[in-house]
């Protein structure tokens, strides 16, 4: 935005700040601004799942409960390496 | 964990009261059914290595039910459409928005991770929504999403009524139906929903039912 105001003085008018702010590439800023937000709360939505697992193989104690934390901790892991990959290509 | 043959000596655990009788004595629909059985099962006869919060010490799951997995049939074809969506819909998508090939990546990685989530969300649900009957009761376990349990119990001597029900050809074809049991516990009617041989779990509540009130007759004491 400090960015924006800069050229837009250097610019010298306001009429030349409105394109700026709306070129072709801020859809793609906010689709990416979107993507990893919703990466973000998807690592909640991991560690919510971990938690509830926990409570489910609490409630009921079989020979699959180990099997299930596992694939618990693996979504988790998957979810956090999709997050660090957005966060190193966007 | 396989399979095995009834026997009275594996439902006992090898001692025998005089006082008490033991499942397989009074149930026929124990008798008939193998012990054990596959862990991820809809219908498993006195399950082995399975425990639930809250069962006493002396107390002895004999059914473990869950949802037939034809429940799950929509969430499979889902789940098909969702792993597919990429391959199909995304080649022409992308070009047609014009995002930049690492954006698109990225929104691959998190469809796919998505798909994940919900499949696993409603297969660890479909896993342990149950209803367990035991000697002493019958327990209602309920995991409506990921953040809500319920758990409803109910004494089988406070059962009053038991009705089955069996609609449309898929589930008449399957032999999958509800039966529906009314208490005079807290929770008015328990309402077992979509469940492998309907008619053998309202049979077995009956056997139960009909031993308790024996069990009051005779004053025998567990």
């Amino acid at each position: 935005m400090n960015t924006l105001l800069a050229q837009s003085q250097v610019l010298g008018t306001n009429d030349q700040l409105i394109p700026l702010l709306f070129s072709d590439q801020t859809p793609f800023v906010i689709i990416k601004f979107l993507v990893l937000a919703a990466l973000t709360l998807y690592l909640v939505f991991g560690l919510v799942m971990i938690r509830q697992i926990g409570l489910m193989t609490d409630t009921i104690k079989s020979s699959i409960n180990p099997g299930l934390k596992l694939i618990g901790y693996i979504h988790m892991l998957a979810a956090i390496l999709v997050w660090l990959f957005a966060m190193a290509l966007l | 964990m396989t399979s095995t043959t009834h026997t009275h000596s594996h439902r006992e655990g090898g001692t025998h009261s005089p006082k008490h009788r033991t499942p397989a004595e009074y149930s026929e629909v124990l008798a008939s059914l193998p012990v054990g059985g596959n862990p991820f099962s809809s219908f498993i006869a006195c399950p082995i290595n399975l425990r639930y919060e809250m069962q006493q010490q002396d107390e002895k799951i004999l059914l473990f039910l869950r949802q037939h997995p034809v429940v799950l049939m929509p969430w499979v074809l889902l789940g098909i459409a969702m792993v597919l969506a990429p391959m199909i819909a995304f080649p022409f998508l992308f070009p047609f928005l014009g995002l930049p090939a690492n954006l698109a990546f990225v929104i691959v990685l998190a469809w796919y991770l998505l798909t994940a989530g919900v499949l696993i969300e409603r297969f660890l649900i479909w896993l342990f929504n149950s209803f367990i009957i035991t000697d002493e009761r019958m327990i209602d376990i309920d995991f409506l999403s990921l953040i809500y349990k319920r758990v409803n119990y109910a004494q089988i001597d406070k059962i009053q009524d038991i009705n089955t029900r069996v609609g449309g050809v898929l589930y008449s074809l399957l032999n999958v139906g509800t039966v529906f049991v009314q208490t005079a516990a807290e929770v008015p009617e328990f309402a077992i929903d979509s469940i492998k041989h309907p008619a053998k779990v309202a049979k077995l509540l009956n056997e139960l039912l009909q031993e308790e009130e024996l069990e009051k007759i005779e004053g025998r004491v567990r």
